[in-house]
């Protein structure tokens, strides 16, 4: 598992990301999926992941659709329109960061 | 495990408890805990307190709270700061313009001297000193 350090950036622009490529996500599912995906490599904390839903709810990029599941409510998150076009940007970024970090740690030293 | 609704209210209290505060987080970690303990099969006790451990324990729990809260401010208080720079560069240049007017002697110079410093007054001002005060606010937290 990498360290909180070392993925404490790549956080807001992977939960992005996993809901724009599903059709609506919950809380817990968000976790299990990255988990799954990465093999369990990447942890997000439930500490983290919440506040920054919240946070991307409050500015617009996410939605959300309640559902009731016996007593408890389930809060469904979906993609909206800007948030669509903010994981591009953030995909694109975090693309040319990789690549940068490639030039760095794969470059033979002279 | 399925859990019971006095299971669920449970929960729901605890977090109340521990400090979680806003009914829509609330919503969100009583449902994740419930999905976490529904997982799995077990006595409620003892996979409550894992699902509770999985959070990093009840302190974590309330900087949970803390955490939205300072995601959700920080946000607000960049609105309130575009806000008070918009304000600003109006009051300015409606000055600027009103006391044009009156050196030129134009027609409603008076008019729109004092609405510009109405406005400064009664709008800039405020925001200003609201901004101030947000902002102390914000970095002791």
């Amino acid at each position: 598992m990498y360290s909180k350090e070392l993925t404490k950036g790549t956080l807001r622009p992977i939960i992005l990301k996993l809901i724009s490529q599903s059709e609506k996500m919950y809380g817990y599912e968000i976790t299990q999926e990255v988990k799954k995906i990465t093999s369990g490599k990447i942890d997000i904390s439930e500490g983290a992941l919440y506040p920054i839903l919240h946070k991307f709810e409050a500015s617009g990029l996410l939605t959300t659709e309640k559902v009731f599941i016996g007593k408890r409510v389930r809060k469904y998150y979906t993609i909206t329109n800007s948030g669509l076009q903010e994981v591009v940007k953030l995909s694109q970024e975090l693309n040319d960061f990789i690549n940068t970090l490639h030039l760095i740690f794969n470059s033979k030293l002279t | 495990m399925i859990l019971s609704d006095a299971q669920i209210d449970f929960i729901n209290q605890s977090l109340s408890f521990y400090g979680i505060e806003s009914k829509s987080l609330k919503e969100d970690v009583t449902d994740h805990i419930c999905t976490y303990i529904e997982s799995r099969e077990g006595n409620f006790n003892d996979l409550y307190k894992q699902a509770i451990t999985e959070f990093g324990g009840y302190v974590a729990i309330k900087n949970i709270q803390n955490e939205t809260g300072l995601q959700l401010f920080a946000q607000k208080i960049k609105r309130v700061q575009k806000l008070v720079f918009v304000s600003g560069y109006c009051v300015a240049a409606l000055l600027i313009i009103s006391y044009m007017f009156k050196y030129a002697s134009w027609p409603y110079a008076t008019l729109l001297l004092n609405i510009s410093i109405g406005s400064l007054v009664l709008v800039f001002f405020p925001l200003f000193f609201y901004y101030q005060y947000k902002k102390t606010v914000y970095k002791t937290t």
